[in-house]
């Protein structure tokens, strides 16, 4: 498949077709007719080195001795192709290219004759030459070597399972104490008050607040003001929740908290079974 | 049927196969002081007791993983295909970002995310959050240079995802091994005030860096 074609925007028969190794061409459906368009998806399969190298390689050239400064203008048109919603990569990106637009300009300006070799601003581009070079031998080590792991991830070693079918069961809540019958009445009376304002009137549901949102955000904010409040004690997940019922409160509660395991803002711990979920601030985070 | 030698008695010192049954019961990985404390041994007999296993576990269909401090039996990495229909589940989902990254800290552990940056020209924030997220890597200590920046090492986890027995086991690297051997990370090495010895620095550093591996391929 000719790459050119498709930095041009000739469509591809697969969504995703690896045809440079760590480079993989996209095809997204979308816009108002449904028009697809293909691009080089980058954003995170690779690195600016991962793409001037594969632009070398699928050419055969060897990476030791190849003139870098004739990759610019392939790799600007990949650049171009780049989606702009990670800048932080982009930003990758553009370094090597200003550093091969260098190294370009300076491949066509005529060199001053009187210039003693290994002088001058011919020495500065061969060294950031060899600089280059030398990030990209470096990285091909390691890119092969993931190669290598890949295909290694194909047998994996399996170990023993813990015996999870066998965790003890929650310990029966205790039962509320039976009001003997021969109690005094005043008491059974009260008693049925009490059960009477438990239970809600089923007109009440259809009362219960519709729009009322909560959102991660708020949550996450939530959890972690209470978290740097309790210091190293930490604080538990039923004072979170206070004594909200609703379970989209819950639930929102539980994910944000997933949300900042998964950052390492905070730290997760439950040392019995069924017992209560401490949550501390990670040190650092 | 042996059985346990009443209080009082002697116990006979433990042999490999003491060591092996130790951690077919145990589901999960053993520390060596946990192990040595268990089999009444010191740290010189067990290391002993770890290499007569694995030597005997050779062509077998079980593995003995050995990760610094831990120690695992679990199954060969020839036996992948055949434990998957009881697993269910199996092989890599990880896309070359995150791979070339996690290949960067088992080759070169312990490294730092601006070691990772340097080496792939590129940040590294996502995929070093999605390898500690699945357990790969951890942060093993920090780098006594400004900021103290973590540095990163693998786990008992990798290994065992990458069918691997230990670090020594890594696949060797094709052709430019030796540009590995020499990996100056400038963002790794401490600024002149710190450190006296700035001209050995590099040096001991990338020596540090293998040593690990050195050190695994001639035990193992």
């Amino acid at each position: 498949m000719s790459i050119r074609g498709i930095a041009e925007g000739y469509e591809l028969p697969d969504p995703a077709v690896p045809d440079i190794e760590g480079v993989i061409f996209r095809r997204e459906q979308g816009g108002l007719f449904g028009r697809s368009r293909s691009y080089v998806a980058l954003g995170e399969f690779s690195g600016p080195y991962g793409l001037l190298l594969a632009l070398i390689e699928k050419d055969e050239l060897d990476v030791r001795r190849v003139p870098l400064a004739s990759f610019a203008d392939e790799f600007l048109r990949y650049f171009a192709e780049i989606p702009d919603d990670r800048l932080e990569t982009l930003s990758a990106f553009v370094a090597v290219a200003a550093q091969l637009i260098v190294l370009k300009s300076r491949a066509l300006l005529p060199r001053p004759i009187s210039a003693e070799p290994g002088e001058g601003p011919e020495l500065d581009a061969e060294t950031e030459e060899s600089d280059l070079r030398l990030r990209l031998l470096r990285y091909r080590v390691f890119r092969d070597a993931a190669r290598l792991l890949g295909e290694r991830a194909a047998s994996p070693l399996w170990h023993r399972e813990p015996p999870s079918r066998q965790l003890p069961l929650p310990s029966p809540v205790a039962p509320e104490s039976v009001v003997p019958i021969y109690s005094d009445p005043r008491r059974l009376v009260r008693a049925l008050g009490r059960i009477a304002l438990r239970r809600k009137p089923l007109a009440g549901f259809a009362l219960a607040p519709v729009g009322q949102k909560v959102s991660i955000g708020e949550r996450l904010a939530a959890i972690r003001a209470a978290v740097s409040a309790a210091g190293v004690v930490g604080v538990d997940l039923e004072s979170l929740l206070g004594d909200r019922q609703d379970r989209s409160f819950i639930a929102v509660t539980f994910l944000a908290l997933l949300e900042l395991s998964k950052r390492r803002e905070v730290e997760v711990r439950q040392d019995v079974l069924w017992g209560p979920i401490t949550i501390t601030g990670r040190e650092g985070a | 049927m042996s059985e346990q030698a009443p209080s009082g008695a002697p116990r006979p010192p433990a042999t490999v196969s003491d060591l092996e049954a130790l951690l077919f019961v145990v589901d999960r990985p053993i520390e060596r002081r946990e192990a040595a404390k268990l089999l009444e041994v010191d740290r010189k007999e067990l290391d002993r007791l770890i290499a007569a296993l694995r030597e005997r576990l050779v062509d077998r269909g079980i593995t003995l993983v050995v990760h610094n401090d831990e120690l695992q039996l679990a199954s060969g990495p020839a036996q992948a295909r055949a434990v998957l229909a009881w697993v269910g589940t199996g092989g890599s989902d990880l896309t070359a970002a995150p791979l070339e990254t996690l290949a960067i800290v088992a080759y070169r552990q312990p490294v730092t995310k601006a070691g990772i940056e340097e080496i792939r020209g590129v940040d590294a924030d996502y995929a070093l959050r999605l390898l500690l997220e699945r357990g790969l890597i951890e942060e093993v200590d920090r780098l006594e240079t400004p900021g103290r920046p973590h540095r990163y090492g693998t786990t008992l986890e990798f290994l065992r995802r990458f069918g691997l027995a230990s670090l020594a086991d890594l696949p060797a690297l094709e052709g430019d091994a030796d540009a590995l051997r020499h990996l100056e990370l400038k963002s790794e090495v401490a600024p002149p005030a710190v450190d006296g010895s700035l001209p050995s620095t590099p040096a001991d550093e990338a020596a540090a860096a293998d040593a690990p591996l050195d050190g695994e391929s001639g035990a193992g």
